[in-house]
């Protein structure tokens, strides 16, 4: 993020992401209006809407961008392909943790006044770049038998998932211990305990019981 | 948190139902003896399913209770000593990101082959296979914030321990100290390295008794790497069936190797729990040294002048020797002090016969049992109970723990062993 590190010459979408996100930085806020981010990059506004339609846009892609980095990053590990669905989801957060120490201050600033289900536009993009992993991840759990297949139900899996990950990222943020061992902990207690629960039939049983017993209630229900 | 609140109303329950038992019993001694006992067996299965949830500071906190029989009943005691077999594992990707943020590096960066399951669990991390160039490693990494979590997890169960062991704060503050100063050594593992590379370089001309090589250079705060060492845990060889030739021998190299600590280094491994060894080729073998204890050569002179002869039935000279080790200090009554020197003197008598002996046979049963059992009633003593003030220095706690450590393990072995007194205190070498 840092743009004081000498690097190649920058594309022109690259400067803009980059001015952008500086600016976020900078200022507490996303750049007024993209004028200002051509005045500063000394570029036309054509220039600027051959590469993203809107403002929201260049937000939008930066964010996909450092998922689907993350994703890479960890899914090109040596190990990745022999690794379960767990192993898999816990090396991603693991190395989403250690990512996190280089932006930390961006991430607070960015996700520590949203709530956990609260997805701005900005998100959108990311979100989608996570779901694609997580529903690939899944079916390999799936596969293997790790991952109960439980019908359409499996489809809201990845969005579980993506829940799962906001609160991991909100609680470090949150975390004050050193070299954020707790988030570790976290990660390791939260993720076993979903993937018990992806696995066993706990669930199946509680919403055979559930089926069993609403029409029953309803009907009771009715008859007052 | 919510494990320990559990168990403080499981252990409730418990006492409910034993209140309720002697209401029916009608108050028979011999049925209240029994109740009584159940009913400890009861509680202490219901702490140490609470405990075994937790890992770091509570797990060890047990652990540390439980080798000393005289502060626990019985029955509690008996089920921490499971403690040591049982923690949840460290999943394989976390392994990776604590070599990444200590070495830079993935474990299959360093080595050619490395195990994705523990092969098996320590107190605060796990111990995983490796192997390179053709050796195995014992590669053991610690769980993450153990050092931090111990502190808070100290905190919140000494109350809840106090209250259900029935202790009293004041009693075993010094206690709780001592054992947090030593539980926080422990997480350092580049202390333990040293301390290990120390004491198995001094040890190495024992008899019968082998270590690990260690591994500087794959080591690191949170990793601790070693020669892979197959073997028998030390329990399963007792209990198996070696012919009592082989128990002599494990049990002598045992007790040379704390004898060499204790008296020649005054630095000695104060974990002397059978998972730390192995017996390998016929030889014993010492795997951990998380948890060692140095004493000073003053407070050790003043703790071991009590294996001197002189000192048996000589109230006089026992009298002194407390006040040396401020065990009876000078608030004492005249009553009290007679007391703690009866006490003492029993003590002596039991705990000295090994050195009086010879030749000892650690297998009588009826030693380890006079042991547990004087324990037992001192436990119960009200005139101990009621006594007031610090006794004793805490580092008298790791000198205890590997004495009774030592003891049991070695009357798990039923081995015959040759003792001696350390040479200050043969007669005629007064010191």
């Amino acid at each position: 993020m840092k743009s004081t590190t000498k690097r190649r010459k920058e594309t022109t979408r690259e400067q803009i992401i980059h001015s952008y996100m500086d600016q976020l930085q900078e200022n507490g806020h996303s750049p007024v209006s993209v004028r200002r981010v051509c005045q500063e990059l000394n570029i036309s506004e054509e220039a600027f809407y051959k590469e993203f339609p809107s403002l929201d846009a260049v937000e939008k892609h930066f964010w996909k961008t450092w998922m689907e980095k993350l994703i890479k990053a960890v899914s090109t590990g040596k190990e990745w392909k022999s690794f379960t669905a767990k192993q898999q989801y816990l090396a991603f957060l693991f190395a989403f943790s250690e990512e996190g120490l280089k932006c930390r201050s961006l991430l607070e600033q960015r996700f520590g006044k949203i709530t956990l289900l609260c997805n701005p536009s900005w998100l959108d993009a990311l979100k989608n770049s996570f779901k694609d992993f997580a529903a690939e991840l899944i079916s390999h759990g799936m596969e293997s038998g790790e991952i109960a297949s439980r019908g359409p139900l499996g489809s809201f899996y990845p969005e579980l998932l993506y829940i799962h990950w906001r609160s991991v990222l909100e609680y470090f943020l949150k975390d004050e211990s050193q070299g954020f061992e707790h988030t570790d902990a976290f990660v390791e207690k939260t993720v076993e305990f979903a993937f018990d629960l992806l696995r066993t039939q706990a669930i199946d049983s509680a919403t055979d019981l559930v089926r069993f017993l609403l029409p029953k209630i309803v009907h009771f229900g009715s008859k007052h | 948190m919510a494990a320990l609140g559990g168990t403080g109303a499981k252990v409730g329950i418990n006492y409910l139902k034993y209140y309720g038992r002697r209401a029916l019993a009608g108050g028979s001694d011999s049925s209240l003896e029994r109740h009584s006992r159940e009913l400890d067996e009861e509680n202490a299965s219901a702490i140490y399913n609470a405990f075994s949830k937790l890992k770091g500071g509570p797990l060890k906190l047990a652990q540390m209770l439980s080798i000393d029989r005289n502060l626990l009943p019985r029955a509690y005691a008996d089920q921490f000593v499971q403690a040591q077999y049982s923690v949840p594992p460290l999943s394989y990707p976390l392994v990776v990101k604590t070599f990444r943020r200590d070495f830079g590096k993935e474990p299959l960066d360093l080595f050619e082959s490395f195990g994705r399951e523990a092969a098996h669990g320590a107190s605060i991390g796990q111990v995983h296979k490796a192997s390179l160039k053709g050796k195995s490693y014992a590669v053991k990494v610690q769980y993450p914030g153990v050092a931090e979590s111990l502190k808070s997890d100290l905190r919140v169960v000494k109350p809840i321990a106090l209250r259900v062991l029935g202790l009293r704060e004041n009693d075993v503050d010094q206690y709780f100290r001592e054992v947090e100063a030593r539980l926080l050594e422990e997480t350092d593992y580049s202390l333990e390295l040293e301390r290990s590379m120390h004491l198995s370089v001094s040890s190495s001309h024992l008899e019968n008794i082998r270590f690990p090589k260690y591994y500087p250079e794959l080591s690191s705060r949170h990793v601790l790497s070693m020669e892979w060492i197959d073997g028998q845990q030390l329990d399963l060889f007792a209990d198996g069936n070696p012919s009592q030739s082989e128990r002599d021998l494990i049990g002598q190299a045992l007790w040379d190797f704390y004898s060499h600590q204790v008296h020649d280094l005054n630095l000695f491994h104060a974990d002397p729990h059978p998972g730390n060894f192995l017996v390998s080729e016929g030889r014993l073998c010492v795997l951990d040294f998380g948890c060692t204890k140095q004493i000073t050569h003053e407070f050790y002179r003043k703790q071991f002048r009590f294996l001197d002869p002189n000192l048996q039935g000589n109230p006089i000279l026992l009298e002194e020797a407390l006040r040396d080790l401020e065990v009876i200090i000078t608030s004492d009554t005249k009553k009290e002090i007679s007391q703690i020197i009866s006490l003492c003197g029993t003590w002596l008598e039991l705990l000295g016969r090994p050195f009086r002996a010879g030749t000892f046979d650690f297998g009588d049963p009826g030693f380890l049992k006079a042991i547990y059992d004087l324990g037992e009633e001192n436990r119960k003593a009200d005139y101990l109970r009621t006594m007031k003030g610090q006794r004793g220095s805490p580092d008298t706690i790791y000198v205890n723990r590997a004495f009774f450590g030592l003891y049991s393990l070695l009357g798990r072995l039923r081995s015959r062993v040759k003792v001696s007194l350390p040479e200050w205190l043969k007669p005629g070498n007064n010191a």
